[in-house]
């Protein structure tokens, strides 16, 4: 796909990043009649060719556990990456801790997310006016809601109408059927129930029926292969085998793999004109120009990108004015605490794959007590659930490994196998003045451009909340008669470090004020109208529910604009 | 991390693979890290065993340079490194295996399929997460064998049944004597890995009666007998079955 007419104009709008937001934002204007350069930092990318679905754990190495080169397994998708890409460091602040997860790759992340695609809800966009906490996006849930039925279609999911408070469903029509609970979900249920909490059909963006499409057909699930490893067959969603082939069919997307941006580069003080690539397999430096730039990096990246393309007119980085690029960075708060349920154990044995992730959820439930302040934390989480019939791996010990040979041991293990629960926590981050990114002053990577320096520090507010979760969760795997694998654990020595849920965004956050924003809310820079930031650096707040349905809702409806605004004229 | 040079190191390999180390015998290093093994205070040595035989305490380097890379070719799989143990570690470890996980009618045993070139591929890793377990397996094969041919003048893997038995039984001792600790650390952390490898074959599989690696059209759920096993347990704990 590299092409060097590429590096010349001629496009309308450049894109920078093909994940989650650069590639839906590629689909949106393509197919609104726009030419569009999408320039990507990674290597070009084929799942059908480069996935193995039904590899086995004892034809990878290492029984294909994760190791540095490749730290969620060996047959995961991620591909030059993970929490450390090769020549591309960042640093942290002396004694503070956060996690980048990238991978270098076309499709971005999307290659081997989780999939789980929660609609922000009417609250979660007005958050201050609820609590008085953070900040208002410039947008309601009725003016967003259009662009999730549209996104849900073309991305494919599955879902129930459950009919929750501040939890949307899709409309009818949209989402395909979940797949039937498994034994220890009607557990955690029946347990979680009893207790007052929901547990309730989840949503993933996993298809259950087939996809038919001329360019970019897509199979319903099969049940059986782990979706980071990406899905050749097109049922979990990537960009990589939707819209992206899509996005090419319409014959208006130029892609170029390799190619680094390193900064936007202006025309005049509020109008960009292109972008500057480092092209990773010969160092060469090229320049692009077009009418508009889109940056869809990652939260983080984009940041970095605006922060480096700061010049004489924008001193403290591009679009800084208001000086909160880089600043409100926000990942998803994460807990965990498993149980171990004697009940489950020696159960009958049956095929309890199914689709890689949970069929059931618990999603967040206490409204009406956080509304009559009876909690000390002010925003939601849910759970994510897990269990079933996992093999013993080489990491075996411990409690799981009874000491006993022969036949014992392999009665012990076989018993054993299904007798686990898992609860892990993710719940909304509130931004903080602690926590926040901005450029290293020493350190560049091996193209040369400075890096990133990230800041860290957790608020009483994401601590009680876990803290919270840990009873929630300990209470039902009592009542399942469980035992709780860290009953010692706290709100503080259960969460996770920053990045570590690898939902990062707020770092070019929208708003209705130039002041206290970077993006209007057609995601447009307030001071450089003709350059979009369309990844997770355009939230306004990060609620539990995971982040990229929004991404990608958000960068179609701002690209539909911007589609609309060009062909009528606008930076031409 | 290792702190012996890379030549002594690659003395030591030559050595263990040809050789038993000669073990002098002194105590217990202070510095190793002790496994998660009970002590019992001035327990007599089980019949066979020397106590005076010491753990051989050596570290192997880290590097991981020799991985397979950020970017593998996922379609086919290898393992680039070379590996670590003889023909004769590889004989103790099978020898081990089958007296872990020995054949019966759900399945072989797991030194007949060779549970041995797992082991060496894990403990010849590259990288800084298997080198603790390199570390304990290296450390205690050579031990095995020392103790063996104290016992019998054959190293472990020549050894007959009831000398293997004999110390197995001691390293399953819980909570152990003290000359024991660091033996018994290595085995709990060999019978992890012998079970893990076995497991994760075909053959651990179908033996463990997992069932899965399936493609289907649609996920049926849960067995009837699967099902009314649930109903039992939500009864007994006095839970309504979920609507
Ligand atoms: C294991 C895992 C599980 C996850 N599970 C979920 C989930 O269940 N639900 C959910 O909502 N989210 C989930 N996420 C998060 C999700 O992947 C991200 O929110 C989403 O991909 C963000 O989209 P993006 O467009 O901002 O960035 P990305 O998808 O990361 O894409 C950014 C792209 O830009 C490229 N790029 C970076 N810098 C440059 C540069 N300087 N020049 C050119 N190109 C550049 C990168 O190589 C990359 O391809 C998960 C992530 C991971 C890793």
């Amino acid at each position: 796909m590299f092409d060097k007419a590429a590096r010349s104009t001629g496009h309308d709008v450049i894109i920078v990043g093909s994940g989650a937001g650069g590639s839906m934002a590629a689909y949106a204007l393509t197919r609104a009649g726009i030419n569009v350069l999408l320039l990507e930092a990674g290597r070009s990318y084929d799942p059908q060719a480069e996935v193995n679905m039904l590899g086995q754990e004892h034809e990878a190495p290492l029984r294909g556990v994760g190791t540095p080169d490749k730290p969620f397994g060996y047959y995961d998708a991620t591909i030059d990456g993970g929490w450390q890409v090769p020549g591309e460091p960042y640093t942290t602040a002396k004694d503070e801790k956060f996690e980048w997860w990238r991978s270098r790759m076309l499709g971005g992340r999307t290659n081997h997310w989780g999939r789980h695609v929660p609609r922000f809800g009417p609250y979660d966009f007005k958050p201050f006016s609820r609590d008085g906490i953070g900040m208002d996006w410039p947008l309601s849930y009725d003016e967003v809601a259009p662009w999730y039925d549209r996104t849900e279609e073309i991305v494919g999911l599955w879902g129930a109408p459950n009919g929750l408070e501040n939890h949307p469903d899709s409309p009818p029509g949209i989402a395909h059927p979940v797949p039937k609970p498994r034994v220890y979900e009607l557990l955690i249920k029946a347990a979680a129930n009893d207790l007052g909490v929901p547990c309730v059909p989840s949503r993933y963006a996993i298809l259950t029926k087939d996809k038919p499409d001329d360019v970019a057909p897509r199979n319903a699930c099969y049940y059986t292969s782990p979706c980071g490893r990406g899905c050749s067959i097109g049922a979990a969603y990537q960009a990589t085998t939707s819209v992206l082939p899509l996005a090419m069919a319409t014959g208006r997307l130029t892609v170029v793999t390799d190619a680094m941006v390193s900064k936007v580069v202006m025309k005049s003080k509020h109008k960009a004109d292109g972008v500057e690539y480092v092209d990773r397999k010969t160092g060469q430096t090229y320049k692009v120009t077009a009418k508009a730039v889109i940056l869809a990096a990652s939260a983080c990246e984009t940041s970095r990108l605006m922060l480096n393309s700061r010049n004489d007119d924008h001193p403290n980085g591009l679009a800084n004015g208001s000086g909160q690029v880089g600043r409100n960075l926000v990942d998803t708060v994460g807990g965990y605490t498993g149980g171990i349920i004697p009940g489950l154990e020696g159960r009958p044995i049956y095929n309890e794959e199914g689709a890689d992730q949970a069929h059931l959820y618990i999603p967040w439930w206490l409204y009406k007590e956080q509304a009559e302040g009876k909690l000390n934390f002010a925003r939601g989480y849910h759970f994510e659930i897990g269990g079933g019939f996992r093999l013993p791996g080489p990491w075996t010990g411990g409690a799981d490994l009874p000491k006993v040979n022969g036949a014992d041991l392999r009665a012990a293990m076989k018993r054993k196998m299904g007798n686990r629960v898992h609860f892990s926590l993710r719940g909304e981050m509130i931004p903080n003045k602690d926590c926040y990114a901005e450029i290293d002053p020493n350190v560049r990577d091996k193209w040369g451009i400075p890096v990133l320096k990230f800041h860290w520090k957790w608020s009483d507010q994401e601590i009680n909340m876990v803290q919270h979760g840990l009873d929630t969760a300990r209470a039902i795997i009592k009542r399942m008669g469980g035992t709780v694998v860290n009953p010692n654990d706290t709100g503080e020595s259960n969460i996770r470090p920053g990045g570590f849920i690898i939902h990062e965004g707020g770092t070019a956050r929208m708003g209705d004020d130039p002041k206290t924003s970077v993006l209007d809310a057609y995601n447009r820079c307030w001071e450089v109208p003709n350059l979009l930031v369309a990844d997770g650096a355009m939230l306004t707040s990060n609620p539990h529910k995971n982040p990229t349905l929004t991404i990608m809702a958000l960068a179609w409806r701002a690209c539909d604009k911007l589609a609309a605004d060009i062909k009528q004229g606008a930076f031409a | 991390m290792t702190t012996l040079s890379r030549r002594t190191t690659l003395a030591w390999l030559a050595a263990a693979a040809t050789a038993i180390p000669a073990v002098p015998a002194v105590a217990r290093s202070e510095g190793a890290t002790a496994p998660a093994v009970a002590r019992s205070e001035g327990a007599t040595a089980p019949a066979g065993l020397n106590p005076q035989i010491a753990w051989p305490d050596i570290e192997l380097p880290v590097n991981a340079a020799l991985g397979y890379g950020t970017d593998p070719d996922l379609m086919n799989p290898i393992a680039p490194w070379p590996l670590r143990l003889s023909a004769e570690n590889r004989e103790a470890i099978n020898i081990l295996g089958n007296l872990v996980l020995p054949p019966d009618e759900s399945g072989p045993g797991a030194g007949d399929v060779d549970i041995a070139a797992f082991v060496d591929e894990w403990i010849s890793s590259p990288y800084e997460a298997q080198a603790g377990d390199r570390r304990k397996v290296l450390n205690g094969l050579a031990w095995l064998d020392a103790q063996s041919l104290e016992a019998t003048g054959k190293p472990f893997a020549k050894a007959d049944a009831a000398t293997h038995a004999r110390i197995v039984d001691a390293l399953m001792l819980d909570p152990v004597p003290e000359f024991l600790v660091e033996p018994a650390g290595f085995f709990g952390r060999l019978r992890g890995l012998i079970v893990g490898g076995y497991y994760t074959l075909p053959e651990g599989k179908a033996a463990i009666g997992f069932q899965g690696n399936t493609p289907m059209k649609d996920y049926p759920g849960p067995s009837d007998e699967a099902v009314e096993h649930l109903k039992g347990l939500l009864k007994h704990l006095n839970l309504p079955y979920p609507a």
